[in-house]
């Protein structure tokens, strides 16, 4: 999924103040834990939204077409929120 | 629906039922023969766990007609050549009958469908809503172009009068089913109607259009007083 590594990344690369090596470890994976959940919910959450615009785009320009020829831009802008759900 | 034979067309009717939430789900051309409760609550979700099914005819038609058993109490069912109907307790004011149906596409048995609409009622007493792909029109501007059957639309036209019923106009598209060409044609084949006295029992329900997503035909969401959707 796109942006993970580098999510994993930063949170790994973060400064720790521990010297003991499973301190260490025990810390990092806690924070990465932390640090995906919210990456995940946020990523999720924009993902919902999306596609929510994409269906509301569809559903619009079907509207539209009932009544007249769409333009090529519509046509396009028709393909590609269908890509979204789609792909 | 176009046929719920392969998994990723029938997952794909889960988001739209999660993000309507409805309480009864109709869906026509179902192309299949038959259908388990296993199926229809992996499709639709776990509280849909009663339901009517019409088999497809081979792999034409096809009607699956389900409902949240915890929300909606069905005195009784029964099933034509056609259509499904379901007779549902109302909490308030007397029970009432839904009949989801698939219009056939040729000639000579859309006159037996709507025989078959005509028996119904004449069995099912009450309030009356009837919806789904009539695959027939009755105006001339339910279509996008000028090859339309007059007779048929005359015959249809005549079966609305006769039996009382009402349209429940729908809010958004004009046609709901378009045959996917670059200039497409356009019908308005999908309806929903109330038998007269239903709409004096409840005056207050919408129809709406949604985004056909997966299918040819776009959605319909009816909303009642009494929460009850359907398709």
């Amino acid at each position: 999924m796109e942006g993970f590594l580098h999510e994993v990344e930063c949170s790994w690369g973060k400064p720790v103040a521990a010297t003991c090596p499973l301190q260490l470890l025990s810390i990092k994976l806690g924070r990465l834990s932390r640090d995906l959940q919210s990456w995940s919910q946020n990523k999720l959450g924009s993902v919902k939204l999306q596609l929510g615009y994409a269906k509301e785009i569809i559903h619009r320009l079907e509207i539209a077409q009932d009544s007249r020829e769409l333009s090529n831009e519509e046509d396009g802008l028709g393909a590609n929120s269908r890509d979204m759900y789609w792909p | 629906m176009r046929g719920l034979n392969r998994k990723a067309r029938r997952d794909s009717a889960r988001p739209m039922v999660n993000s309507i939430n409805p309480d009864v789900v109709c869906l026509q051309e179902t192309k299949k023969e038959a259908i388990s409760g296993r199926m229809v609550i992996s499709m639709l979700g776990s509280d849909f766990d009663q339901f009517v099914v019409l088999p497809a005819d081979g792999t034409r038609g096809g009607i699956l007609l389900a409902w949240r058993g915890g929300v909606c109490h069905a005195l009784s069912s029964r099933i034509d050549n056609f259509s499904v109907s379901v007779h549902f307790e109302s909490e308030e004011g007397p029970s009432w009958w839904f009949t989801g149906l698939y219009g056939p596409q040729q000639d000579d048995q859309k006159i037996m469908f709507l025989q078959e609409l005509h028996n119904i009622r004449q069995d099912c007493q009450g309030p009356w809503a009837i919806g789904g792909d009539f695959n027939l029109i009755y105006m001339a501007e339910d279509k996008n172009n000028a090859n339309v059957n007059r007779a048929m639309m005359g015959w249809f036209r005549h079966f609305l009068d006769d039996m009382e019923l009402n349209e429940i106009p729908l809010l958004g598209r004009k046609f709901t089913w378009s045959n996917d060409r670059v200039t497409p044609t356009l019908v308005g084949l999908d309806r929903v109607f109330m038998a007269a006295d239903r709409e004096q029992v409840i005056p207050d329900c919408v129809l709406q259009s949604a985004a056909s997503m997966i299918s040819d035909h776009c959605p319909l969401i009816l909303g009642l007083m009494e929460n009850i959707q359907g398709k």
